[in-house]
């Protein structure tokens, strides 16, 4: 395993000799189904796990710099979302599991439909919602009896072996990033928090991949963001089941780096202690955004 | 038959495909006259060969008709499509399409049995309709260059020359003609031509061009070392080369070179020693103004061009709205040297360093100061930037550095760009020497050289790299 001093890792950007890859794991077991209230409306873990993904996917694309030669998007990094249940399976299923281009990705959604974001608006100088037609890619889907979270991880990190392999450039690049949007529960073969160490001592010359997780229950009544220890999940997850899972998450997601850390204190003018792990319990809406948006942002990468 | 005028009015590729149904009609025209010739009784001597010829020609002419009236319905109702999305084209393409009927009216009348006088009439009347068309769309419509006026806007000045509107310097690639006089044209978008083989967009637009001073000297070093083209660093330099000006785009906002461009012409036009929210309002409009205008025309117009020839889909209406919403964005910092009373004044906002060297007793350069940002740890990656869309000019103005000085025989500034600003007072701090071969430098491959070493050995970031040399 190489080791790397802090200040010397993730600090590449991505652009066209330096692609970026980013995996996205969505639970889609039958365990998703359970209702979350948000505001005076009623979704299903799943549902809110599925909008956050397609969101995650819009606000990759709008951070990718447009190409001035061809008028599309620059060619900086490939995306792969891999659902799970009783199986894994390629969700964005045009190449049998080969990541795609962000590019091509941005060219062909699914379909539009409309949903409400918040902008600024320079007149009332405040945050207001507007309904904006936006692209998605990933449909709703949460019927499995098994959650297959440790082959699903398995997968991720030949596809991530692979990747690398295939462009040796691709060493020298920001590590790839995995996603695992999942309510928690692993119900199948193997163990997910060994796979998920494997996949996190896969490594670039510019550190190891990091592997970044979203907790997301039916418990609404407590949300954790970047903890730094699992004591903190432990004093505020009551239920013992949700508990041991988040501990698990937790476990098996990587450190955030300094680089991004002082990236995210720059953007959201946010702290994060010194260790702060890539794991978010219970997020609401907002909180998942803001944790993917800025989360599959690599230092320096959209700026300049 | 002659070229016909149609297609020879501008390199549109609009004309060039509407040239196929021209050139059929004319071949029909020269078959069905052949035709008429040889079977007509009177004039023929020898009338065994005839029967079996004529008829065969007279067939032949009437193939060519139909595939010819096909093939032109469906190039108009696509390029009718076409000229909705970009009206600048339409008079272009009904010039066309008015000559193609007119010579299809020929045809007609040419193969109809001259007997029967109301069908002979009819081709005829339509015929000369047709011929008034064309000739009323030439010489009353708008000019044969009509495609072209969006972008000649003479408000734009002299910044816009005509040569810059050629589309492709030199013939085009010979798979071209061969491909587009194919059969039907594909329904199924394919490459026409490798996009490989074209050259870059841009390369002659003055928003992408780089200075050529004769005292100065002025290096640059794209990220990743990509082509020149890709670089989002913009240098003007006055031709007297008094008026200096260095602009780093924000890759991460939309066509920042353009941008970065503008913000340099207008320190030509307006430099400031000082500044305040109405004067930075006024004098971010002007450049604000054509950035827009440029993305709207020339921009968009260009992508849909190239991508119309190498068969891919015009611009996006996604990537447009965005490209126009987010705007561009750029550091700036402008040098104005005043060599009769021997000063200077710079102004700047965000981390484009300028950089002052002066000779020792002995001689040795030693760094004066540097402006404005005076230590490498003051690089972020968030600096303040001009943009194309604000619109509280307000904000920025407090992010604005001026500083001016005295000139002396044998000072040498330079302006850099963050990546090298920021390696040079890194070096400076560690009293490293490997920075010393800059002041002096004038060839570009050493400074490629120079840079792509530490940016391998990870002492340089590697962004886009940009180096101006001012010796006094």
């Amino acid at each position: 395993m190489a080791t790397w001093e802090p200040e010397d890792s993730y600090r590449k950007s991505w652009n066209r000799q330096h692609r970026g890859l980013l995996i996205f794991l969505l639970d889609q077991s039958g365990s998703m189904r359970q209702p979350v209230q948000i505001g005076n409306r009623q979704y299903t873990n799943g549902e809110m796990a599925t909008l956050a993904l397609n969101d995650l996917i819009v606000s990759v694309i709008n951070n990718t710099p447009i190409d001035s030669q061809t008028g599309r998007l620059k060619d900086y990094c490939d995306l792969l979302v891999l659902g799970y249940g009783n199986q894994v399976t390629p969700l964005l299923d045009n190449r049998q599991g080969m990541p795609i281009s962000i590019k091509d990705l941005a060219e062909n959604p699914l379909g539009r439909r409309p949903v409400l974001v918040e902008k600024y608006d320079r007149v009332q100088g405040k945050k207001v919602q507007v309904q904006e037609m936006q692209p998605y890619w990933i449909n709703y889907s949460a019927d499995s009896t098994k959650t297959e979270m440790a082959k699903a991880l398995q997968r991720a990190y030949r596809v991530v072996q692979d990747w690398l392999q295939a462009d040796l450039r691709r060493r020298q690049s920001f590590p790839p990033i995995v996603i695992n949007i999942t309510d928690g529960a692993h119900n199948g073969e193997g163990d997910p928090i060994e796979a998920a160490k494997s996949i996190r001592q896969l490594y670039t010359d510019d550190g190891h991949v990091l592997l970044f997780s979203c907790h997301l229950t039916s418990n609404s009544t407590s949300h954790l963001v970047f903890p730094r220890d699992a004591q903190v999940i432990s004093r505020n997850v009551s239920n013992a089941d949700e508990r041991e899972w988040a501990v698990n998450l937790f476990e098996m997601s990587s450190e955030i780096p300094a680089t991004m850390a002082k990236r995210a204190r720059e953007s959201f003018n946010a702290g994060l202690p010194d260790g702060a792990r890539g794991f978010i319990y219970n997020a609401n809406p907002a909180d998942l955004i803001d944790f993917l948006s800025w989360g599959t942002r690599p230092s320096q990468n959209f700026e300049r | 038959m002659a070229h016909p005028p149609a297609a020879s009015t501008s390199g549109n590729t609009t004309n060039v495909a509407l040239n196929v149904p021209i050139l059929c009609a004319a071949v029909g025209v020269a078959l069905a006259v052949a035709a008429e010739h040889l079977t007509s009784p009177p004039a023929s001597s020898t009338p065994a060969t005839n029967s079996s010829f004529g008829p065969f020609l007279h067939g032949a002419s009437f193939a060519i008709v139909l595939i010819t009236a096909a093939y032109a319905l469906f190039e108009l109702i696509r390029q009718g499509r076409m000229a909705w999305q970009q009206p600048a084209l339409a008079p272009g393409i009904c010039r066309s399409a008015s000559f193609a009927a007119f010579l299809l009216g020929l045809v007609s009348v040419a193969v109809s049995d001259s007997q029967s006088l109301p069908s002979t009439s009819l081709g005829i009347g339509l015929c000369l309709l047709a011929l008034i068309g064309f000739l009323a769309i030439t010489f009353l419509g708008p000019t044969g260059t009509a495609t072209q006026e969006p972008m000649r806007n003479p408000e734009l000045g002299g910044s816009y020359p005509v040569d810059h509107f050629r589309n492709y310097p030199g013939p085009l690639p010979p798979t071209y003609d061969a491909d587009m006089r194919g059969e039907a044209p594909p329904t199924q978008r394919r490459p026409r031509i490798d996009p490989s083989t074209l050259p870059p967009l841009f390369e002659t637009d003055p928003l992408y061009s780089t200075p050529r001073p004769k005292v100065a000297r002025f290096f640059s070093m794209v990220k990743g070392n990509d082509n020149p083209i890709a670089s989002d660093d913009a240098c003007v330099i006055s031709d007297d080369e008094t008026y200096f000006a260095l602009c780093d785009g924000a890759s991460g906002s939309s066509l920042p070179r353009p941008w970065a461009t503008l913000l340099g012409q207008q320190w030509l036009k307006m430099p400031f020693q000082e500044i305040d929210a109405e004067t930075l309002a006024l004098w971010l409009q002007e450049p604000r103004d054509r950035w827009h205008r440029w993305i709207q025309e020339t921009w968009k117009w260009k992508i849909d061009e190239r991508n119309q020839l190498i068969g891919e889909k015009p611009l996006s209406a996604d990537v447009f709205r965005r490209t126009l919403q987010t705007g561009a964005s750029s550091t700036f910092l402008g040098l104005l040297l005043d060599r009769e009373s021997n000063t200077w004044h710079a102004a700047a906002i965000g981390d484009t360093c300028l950089f002052l060297f002066r000779g020792d007793r002995s001689g040795t350069l030693r760094p004066q100061f540097s402006f404005p940002l005076d230590s490498s740890a003051g690089f972020s990656d968030r600096p303040p930037l001009l943009t194309s869309n604000g619109n509280n000019v307000s904000t920025l103005v407090p992010y604005f550095r001026f500083k001016h000085g005295n000139l002396r025989h044998g000072d040498v500034l330079m302006m850099a760009t963050d990546a090298l600003a920021q390696w040079l007072l890194s070096q400076l701090e560690q009293q490293q020497t490997t920075w010393n071969i800059l002041p002096s430098l004038t060839e570009p491959r050493r400074f490629a050289e120079l840079v792509e070493k530490e940016r391998q050995n990870g002492h340089m970031v590697d962004d886009d790299t940009t180096l101006v040399v001012i010796p006094l």
